[in-house]
């Protein structure tokens, strides 16, 4: 089954009335319950991809389908990334000011108050499986690089999203926290997840289903 | 960003900002609608308002003119120059220091603060009187010396002699009496009505009709006042009594310049505001978009949160304005026996239109700084 689909999208950016081309009419679709490696050079517009995928960036040409047909609009595309969609970057991206817990409840923010007691029940029990039963209460400073990125996790996972995409998970983590991510990513593509990865990191290939490179904004499967 | 501190050094000095304004706001557009609405009032009640004096050609047969005037069906009275001001003396009031000399006006006091007794009327002959007149001597010495003026308010109901112009008795009645004591431009001045005037006159002196005099007019509607030129031998028609207006002016426009900057302020000052609080929280704004917030959501938020500022700064200054009109009038308008009377309250409607200013101003310039959220860039801050 399809979980989402881009059909010949391009993007470029304009910087300097120079024109980058980031992506080049690139098309794919992506199943479910695999979990699928991207690796690419530098500046090859992996990111671009990850974010266009997360309906964070629009493409300048093609269209993005989710489940099979195309949403638009800021609201629909956001409600969509806030119901189907987790995303896991390599800087974690937690709000400072706010406990694992209340960072890992803030995409139940949206439709449900802050204090809905099955929110912060779920919330708990997702830190609690991911180990950082302790760490609830503390506030990203307070916590190593890996505990952030589970807590970063635990967020994306929070709506029991259909699709996970993740920036480079493991790029500011040590060997021990790399495996755990590699593998909780695993574990989820196994539980029917549609997982997209981008990564440096050569152990990927150990755990990914199909591994895509993006070379010059053009995407190929690769043996 | 979830849990925004209202009471934040950035919130409180918007607050106060958005305050000053308000306040502003509501007390300018308060004095304006009190000071005009009784203006309006103030020209429809007074007949003295209606009172045109008619500048005359001087070959023009005074006599023929005023029979001819008071015919028209717009005239209501018309009489010479000199019977529309004369001096008398207070017979009562005569002694060795004074003399008892005031002037009296033949139009309505207008809006004088009578103090005691009552307005005039036009069935009776009486006159209204300053709460107390100046001995001549003294005021000569020092007009302003309030200390050696002689009350008569005492006398009020009272029937006084007048000595007419030096020379005929006449028995007045003292209807009423004006606070004076913060004007001291034109001392000893008394009030009858015209009407009076003529009957003092008419029994005093024999009018030399013949003399440069203009002639003064107590016309039904100023709208009518071109008529007046039809008649042969009038030059001019000019006003005698004109609302004092200029302070008002002078008023109007400082408090439109000041509105001006306020508001130019402001707009500025909360588009600073609330862009630097986008730039402060740029990084958080990006987290929310990841996990599924929309920018409709998002700027919300802050529309939401300009508002409830607006709404505590707008209730406070209702409240501020409020004390401070109260004590307005004595504050600033109190040597304006015009305005004197006046008292001022924020109406519904001047709340509604300068919370609508505020609003407007705020929202304004909210929606320019959150231009910001649309054109945020996700790269940027995953780079970070
Ligand atoms: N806002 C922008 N303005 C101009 N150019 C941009 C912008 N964002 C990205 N680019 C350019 O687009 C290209 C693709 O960027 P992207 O971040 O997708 O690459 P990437 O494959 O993720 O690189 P990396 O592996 O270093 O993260 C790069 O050349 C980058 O410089
Ligand atoms: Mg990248």
């Amino acid at each position: 089954m399809d979980m989402v689909t881009v059909e010949s999208c391009s993007k470029s950016y304009k910087k300097n009335k120079e024109v980058i081309l980031a992506l080049k009419n690139i098309s794919y679709s992506f199943k479910k319950g695999i979990f699928y490696s991207i690796m690419g050079p530098s500046g090859s517009g992996k990111s671009t991809l990850i974010n266009i995928l997360g309906g964070l960036i629009e493409p300048d040409n093609g269209k993005v389908l989710y489940f099979g047909s195309t949403i638009r609009g800021d609201n629909n595309l956001s409600k969509l990334r806030n119901q189907h969609i987790g995303m896991i970057y390599q800087s974690f991206l937690l709000n400072e000011n706010m406990t694992a817990l209340e960072n890992v409840l803030l995409p139940t923010y949206i439709n449900h108050s802050y204090k809905s007691i099955d929110n912060v029940v779920r919330c708990r029990q997702i830190l609690q499986e991911l180990g950082l039963k302790k760490r609830e209460n503390h506030y990203p400073k307070e916590l190593s690089g890996g505990e952030q990125q589970r807590v970063a996790i635990a967020r994306a996972l929070v709506n029991n999203p259909d699709i996970i995409l993740a920036d480079e998970p493991t790029g500011n983590l040590d060997k021990k926290n790399e495996e755990y991510v590699f593998k909780l990513l695993k574990k989820l593509s196994t539980d029917g997840k549609c997982v997209i990865v981008v990564s440096h990191n050569e152990k990927i290939l150990k755990y990914s289903d199909i591994n895509l490179e993006l070379e010059e904004g053009e995407l190929r499967e690769k043996k | 960003m979830k849990k925004s501190n209202i009471l934040s050094l950035k919130n409180v000095t918007m607050l106060f900002l958005i305050f000053l304004l308000s306040t502003f706001l509501l007390i300018g557009i308060t004095y304006y609608f009190s000071v005009s609405k009784y203006y309006q009032e103030y020209v429809e009640k007074n007949h003295g308002f209606r009172i045109l004096y008619l500048l005359l050609d001087d070959d023009c047969d005074r006599g023929k003119l005023i029979e001819n005037l008071e015919n028209s069906e717009h005239v209501e009275d018309a009489f010479l120059e000199d019977e529309y001001s004369t001096f008398g003396i207070i017979n009562e009031y005569q002694s060795d220091e004074f003399t008892g000399e005031v002037l009296l006006i033949g139009v309505d006091p207008g809006m004088q603060k009578i103090i005691a007794g009552s307005d005039l009327n036009d069935s009776e002959y009486g006159m209204i009187c300053p709460s107390s007149i100046y001995p001549e001597i003294f005021y000569d010495e020092n007009p302003y010396d309030y200390r050696k003026n002689i009350d008569i308010s005492s006398d009020v109901g009272n029937t006084l002699t007048l000595k007419y112009g030096g020379i005929k008795e006449f028995k007045l009645k003292l209807l009423g009496v004006f606070d004076r004591s913060f004007d001291y431009t034109d001392p000893n001045v008394c009030y009858v009505t015209h009407k009076t005037l003529r009957y003092l006159n008419d029994n005093t002196y024999d009018y030399d009709i013949s003399s440069n005099s203009g002639i003064y007019v107590l016309i039904d509607d100023l709208k009518n006042r071109e008529k007046l030129y039809e008649y042969k031998g009038v030059e001019d028609v000019y006003l005698v009594t004109t609302i004092r207006s200029d302070k008002l002016q002078n008023i109007i426009f400082v408090l439109g310049i000041f509105t001006t900057i306020m508001i130019s302020f402001i707009v500025v000052m909360s588009y600073l505001f609330t862009n630097r609080q986008i730039i402060n929280n740029y990084r958080n704004i990006g987290i929310l978009r990841i996990v599924g917030y929309s920018k409709k959501i998002l700027k919300r938020r802050y529309y939401i949160s300009n508002i409830k500022l607006c709404i505590i700064a707008i209730t406070l200054s209702i409240i501020v304005a409020n004390c401070f009109l109260t004590n307005f009038v004595e504050m600033f308008l109190y040597d304006n026996p015009q305005l004197s009377l006046m008292n001022m309250h924020t109406t519904l409607n001047t709340v509604i239109i300068s919370t609508v200013i505020i609003l407007m101003t705020v929202l304004l310039s909210t929606y320019i700084s959150l231009k910001r959220i649309d054109n945020l860039d996700i790269l940027e801050i995953i780079n970070d």
